[in-house]
């Protein structure tokens, strides 16, 4: 489980990018998806990486998330550089500091809703009476108590991203990176996701997401960063936006 | 990831596609019987010689011939299978005379009071019963060997009292060749024995008219009355091939025939020699049997013990066992291959999954256990089929077999055998195999980058 919050805040951001580049070498021709980038996210942060198809954005959520490293720069989450991290140390790292949620939800279709949310802890080597318990809670605190013993299938959109929210939280991670939480939802479902979020958010987790909807990060995001071709062309911090947003 | 957690999560997958899995599973399970099987022959063939042996006592008797048998030439199929030694000269052959049989007894007396020793004595006759016939190897014994295993609790009747009684046993598959039913209505009737013989008359005319020999062979045929005393125990019956007639050994002395080593005699003009072809000593115990062996030996004399015989025998058992054992491990292996197979299959399913559970904290060894485990249970489930598929057949083929060894020789053999440690090792092994089978699908799903993963559709 990660230090608190609070104890971290005092010392240093809790994500600093730096200097981060990633070229792709696709058919011998070398792609930058990401030239030099670098910012720093505060703990309890609400941060909108938002751009256009192709501005790199989905690379810097891989990066971040662990799941790829950088071909240039250093990424330091909590502390510790990610970037160079061992493939073990990477996995610890993704089941530990962060919480993934997807746009296609990404849950695993033979499991019931609780073992799709327990999944991080399977990995953690938590007993099954522990996982049972934590995920009754987070399916609680999503609003989905009744779909417990539910399977990806039986469950609606929402529904399976309420899940995959739960499941990013369950390890109680640093922050949750969440890439475009609300692209595969009809209108009426994203406003019940964006709540979600925000509660998270209002709970103090620091939150990344990353989007092409500006005004959903508009909505949600006390900053935006917004990416051009590999590079961010701006970075602004927004900190009204919250109250703004979804008096409810 | 505990061990439960992977063991629940790799069954509950590999339930997912239960049909590929199925078949995978009785490719393996098949695989495993077949060299479940092959073993077990071997094993059996083993077992029931080493029970036949031991239940009849027969590792406590010594057999001494006139030459030296090198069992382990016999054995390995050599052109040259029995060499001639002797105390000092290595060709010299020992003729077995009374007066060695005497010695031999003498010798026995001194070191293992209670041995039987008696000269063997085989020869041909044809038995009669009514209007059926059939030609029978007779063999003359003491009536003391009815204190021995095999003779001692025959099947029915008694073994003949003394040695010159008028009494004969013989196999239960001879009294139906002769129309007996049962043992019961057998015994106490009276068979007639015929031998065949040399006519001193008739000899003398081809010697001295070689032109007269096409009237035919200088043999005569002689009947004598035998009254049936008992009827043989089914272990004793086990080790002839079933047609077997024993007559008292004094009572042998006046029948006139024609043994097989007078037979070899005749062809063997030139050497002049005559005697027992084999002497038999019994004991009562291994460690006089060995103790007697080795007094017999410095005499000069050549005895063979059926422990000799038995480590020679158990030698070719382990080539034998080795061979099948061999043809049973390349049909698991081409099973496993299906393992192989399977997994990879697997793996293309389930490569967005992987990706998923790499994302959210899966590590390289979790992936590679779960599909390690999943490799080893198809492995286990098999294992276990296969005993249960091999037993089955065994069973199957050991009955069939029975039906024809029974009509033959009026017994039935366990051609299987199926010791605790064979039915470990052929799990354990298949469980082994099929890791091995797994490594590379586990190490190719473990390099699985789950960003490529999650993009696949």
């Amino acid at each position: 489980m990660p230090e608190s919050d609070a104890a971290r805040s005092s010392a240093q951001p809790l994500i600093v990018v730096k200097d981060v580049g990633r070229v792709y070498n696709l058919n011998a021709a070398p792609v930058a998806a990401l030239r030099s980038v670098s910012f720093s996210v505060e703990s309890g942060d609400f941060v909108a990486i938002v751009g256009k198809s192709g501005s790199g954005k989905s690379t810097l959520l891989n990066l971040i998330g662990g799941m790829d490293k950088p071909s240039t720069g250093v990424i330091t989450v909590a502390g510790k550089v990610i970037s160079e991290m061992s493939s073990d140390q990477l996995a610890a790292y993704r089941r530990q500091s962060v919480g993934m949620i997807f746009q296609s939800f990404n849950l695993i279709a033979n499991m019931s809703a609780w073992e799709n949310v327990a999944l991080p802890m399977l990995f953690s080597g938590a007993s099954e009476s522990k996982r049972l318990e934590r995920a009754k809670t987070l399916l609680d605190m999503v609003g989905l108590s009744h779909r417990v013993e539910h399977r990806p299938t039986e469950l609606s959109g929402g529904e399976q991203q309420r899940v995959a929210i739960a499941r990013a939280l369950v390890n109680d991670p640093y922050f949750l990176l969440a890439d475009e939480p609300t692209g595969n939802l009809d209108s009426r479902t994203s406003d019940e996701i964006v709540r979600l979020l925000q509660d998270i958010h209002k709970q103090g987790k620091t939150v990344l997401m990353i989007t092409h909807d500006l005004s959903l990060a508009e909505l949600l995001a006390t900053r935006i960063i917004t990416l051009k071709d590999g590079d961010i062309i701006s970075d602004d911090t927004r900190s009204d936006a919250v109250p703004k947003a979804f008096n409810h | 990831m505990s061990f439960i957690d992977l063991l629940k999560f790799a069954l509950a997958n590999l339930r997912r596609a239960k049909l590929r899995t199925g078949l995978t599973i009785l490719g393996v399970a098949i695989g495993t019987a077949a060299l479940m099987a092959m073993v077990s022959y071997g094993s059996g063939l083993q077992k029931t010689f080493s029970d036949e042996f031991s239940d009849l006592e027969l590792f406590n008797t010594i057999r001494l011939t006139p030459s030296k048998v090198d069992l382990s030439t016999i054995l390995s199929f050599s052109k040259k299978t029995v060499k001639t030694v002797g105390s000092n000269d290595p060709k010299k052959e020992i003729v077995l005379t009374d007066s060695v049989l005497e010695r031999v007894r003498t010798i026995s007396q001194l070191i293992a009071p209670n041995a039987i020793v008696y000269p063997e004595v085989i020869f041909p006759c044809k038995v009669i019963f009514d209007t059926l016939e059939t030609v029978v190897m007779t063999e003359a014994l003491p009536a003391a060997l009815n204190t021995v295993a095999g003779y001692r609790d025959i099947r029915y009747g008694s073994f003949f009292a003394s040695d010159s009684s008028s009494d004969v046993v013989v196999s239960e598959i001879l009294l139906n060749r002769l129309g007996f039913k049962t043992p019961e209505e057998a015994v106490g009737k009276t068979i007639k024995l015929v031998t065949i013989s040399l006519d001193a008359q008739s000899l003398m005319n081809v010697t001295m008219l070689p032109a007269q020999f096409g009237s035919g062979l200088p043999i005569t045929e002689t009947a004598y009355d035998f009254r049936i005393g008992g009827v043989l125990s089914q272990d004793i019956q086990k080790l002839s091939s079933g047609f077997r007639l024993i007559m008292p050994i004094q009572t042998s002395a006046s029948v006139r025939r024609l043994n097989f080593l007078s037979t070899i005699e005749l062809l063997r003009q030139n050497e002049q020699k005559s005697g027992y072809q084999a002497i038999i000593v019994r004991a009562t115990n291994q460690k006089e049997t060995e103790a007697l062996k080795a007094a017999l030996e410095a005499i000069g004399l050549n005895p063979t013990s059926f422990t000799d015989q038995f480590e020679e025998f158990k030698k070719l058992f382990l080539l034998f066992d080795l061979a099948l054992a061999v043809i049973g491990t390349i049909a698991l292996v081409v099973a496993t291959l299906g393992i192989t197979n399977t997994m990879i299959m697997s793996i293309m399913e389930r490569y967005r999954e992987i990706g998923i559970m790499k994302a959210v904290g899966a590590g390289d060894g979790d992936v590679r256990n779960i599909f390690f485990v999943e490799s080893a249970a198809i492995g286990l489930l098999g294992g276990i089929g296969g005993v249960v598929i091999g037993r089955i057949a065994a069973e199957i083929v050991s009955a069939l077999a029975n039906i024809y060894v029974s009509n033959q020789a009026g017994v039935k053999l366990n051609f299987f055998h199926f010791p605790l440690w064979l039915i470990l090792s052929a799990v354990g092994f298949s469980v082994a195999v099929s890791l091995l089978a797994g490594y590379y699908p586990a190490n190719r799903a473990a390099k699985i980058e789950p960003v490529e993963a999650l993009r696949y559709q």
